[in-house]
């Protein structure tokens, strides 16, 4: 890939399957509780919701590597546009839950010392485990394996160009 | 089993007592449950004038054999988690890999790490374990960033390299310092 282009949500994007993953585990503990005579009611409400919603929150996800800054850009009816200077990234995470290793999936987690870019979130525990920046964290999820670890690493060498000098706040 | 080596972890080796400490760990709680239960049941029998001794009997094998199985299945687990661990001190990261079914891995960049302790639980007193921790600002580095289960010798090892790149890297001559540091 050439070196000054701008690596975006097209070069590395969230699989097609990350919609589904939601609505799968939801199947699936279903059918396992039905065998024990049980299903989740308001799972089920949820899963019409899930398939109309995921579609929408990816495809309105956009994030960049802009030269100085990570510029994320989300939200469906309410919009969000954070922008996180690659000095100050605090660590770098890279997981995969058990859907996640099965279908080759990966969720790269981005983290910065602020709380201040999820104030409204913080609250809301589980809208850590989102897609885009909540709290402290950008979460870019149902990546494929190998374009997870090949974003990781871009994200790396920018962390590396880009050092803090003298000020903190690395802006 | 293959073991993913890195240069940091063949300097600062992983203690195989990891293996024993982790799975003693865990089959202790359960070992002791099941122990006071079969104390309450045995002495209720007893009380009942022993007319369900034979029950007692089986159920007791049926207990150990149990027991035997769950730490024969955690002890293989622990030495796949022993085996897969991963970490290393690269020119400008710290990396840490870990977990066997559901991998977690995490870069830090030694500018922002904010602690490095080594600490001990009373397990680890009595193999002689140490674990290594290091932290950057957020939360989830805090629970994923530690280097547990190495020998005395290690976990010094082990900090006197953080504590020394990370002050290197911090420090107010850092360009300088980096410039010599890669003449050398």
């Amino acid at each position: 890939m050439e070196n000054n282009m701008v690596i975006t949500e097209r070069d590395y994007p969230i699989t097609k399957l990350w919609m589904f993953k939601a609505p799968i585990i939801i199947v699936l503990m279903n059918i396992v509780a039905l065998f024990f005579g049980y299903y989740f009611p308001y799972l089920v409400l949820a899963l019409p919701v899930m398939l109309i919603a995921n579609p929408l929150i990816r495809n309105r996800f956009h994030y960049s590597l802009e030269e100085k800054f990570l510029i994320v850009r989300q939200g469906v009816i309410s919009k969000k546009q954070r922008n996180l200077p690659y000095g100050v990234i605090q660590n770098v995470f890279l997981k995969q839950d058990l859907f996640d290793r099965i279908f080759g999936l990966a969720t790269l987690r981005i983290e910065n010392a602020s709380q201040a870019g999820g104030a409204r979130d913080i609250r809301m525990r589980q809208a850590q485990e989102g897609v885009g920046a909540s709290g402290n964290k950008i979460n870019i999820p149902g990546l494929k394996k190998q374009s997870a670890e090949e974003l990781k690493n871009l994200i790396l060498k920018k962390i590396k160009e880009n050092p803090i000098e003298d000020s903190q706040s690395g802006l | 089993m293959k073991i993913s080596m890195s240069k940091t972890r063949e300097q600062f080796p992983l203690s195989e007592k990891k293996i024993i400490k982790k799975t003693i760990k865990v089959n202790l709680v359960l070992d002791i449950i099941v122990l006071v239960i079969w104390i309450i049941a045995a002495v209720t029998i007893g009380f009942s004038g022993g007319a369900s001794v034979g029950v007692l009997g089986v159920t007791t094998v049926a207990a150990l054999v149990f027991l035997t199985l769950f730490f024969l299945v955690t002890y293989l687990y622990q030495k796949w988690y022993w085996s897969v661990y991963f970490y290393e001190l690269t020119d400008d990261f710290i990396i840490i890999k870990k977990h066997p079914i559901t991998p977690t891995e995490i870069t830090i960049p030694y500018e922002r790490v904010q602690d490095v302790y080594v600490d001990q639980d009373l397990l680890d007193r009595f193999f002689g374990l140490y674990d290594v921790h290091l932290s950057s600002a957020t939360v989830s580095s805090g629970i994923e960033a530690h280097i547990d289960g190495v020998e005395k010798q290690a976990a010094d090892g082990l900090r006197k390299a953080l504590l020394e790149t990370v002050q290197r890297r911090i420090s107010k001559n850092r360009n300088q310092n980096l410039n010599t540091n890669s003449v050398n």
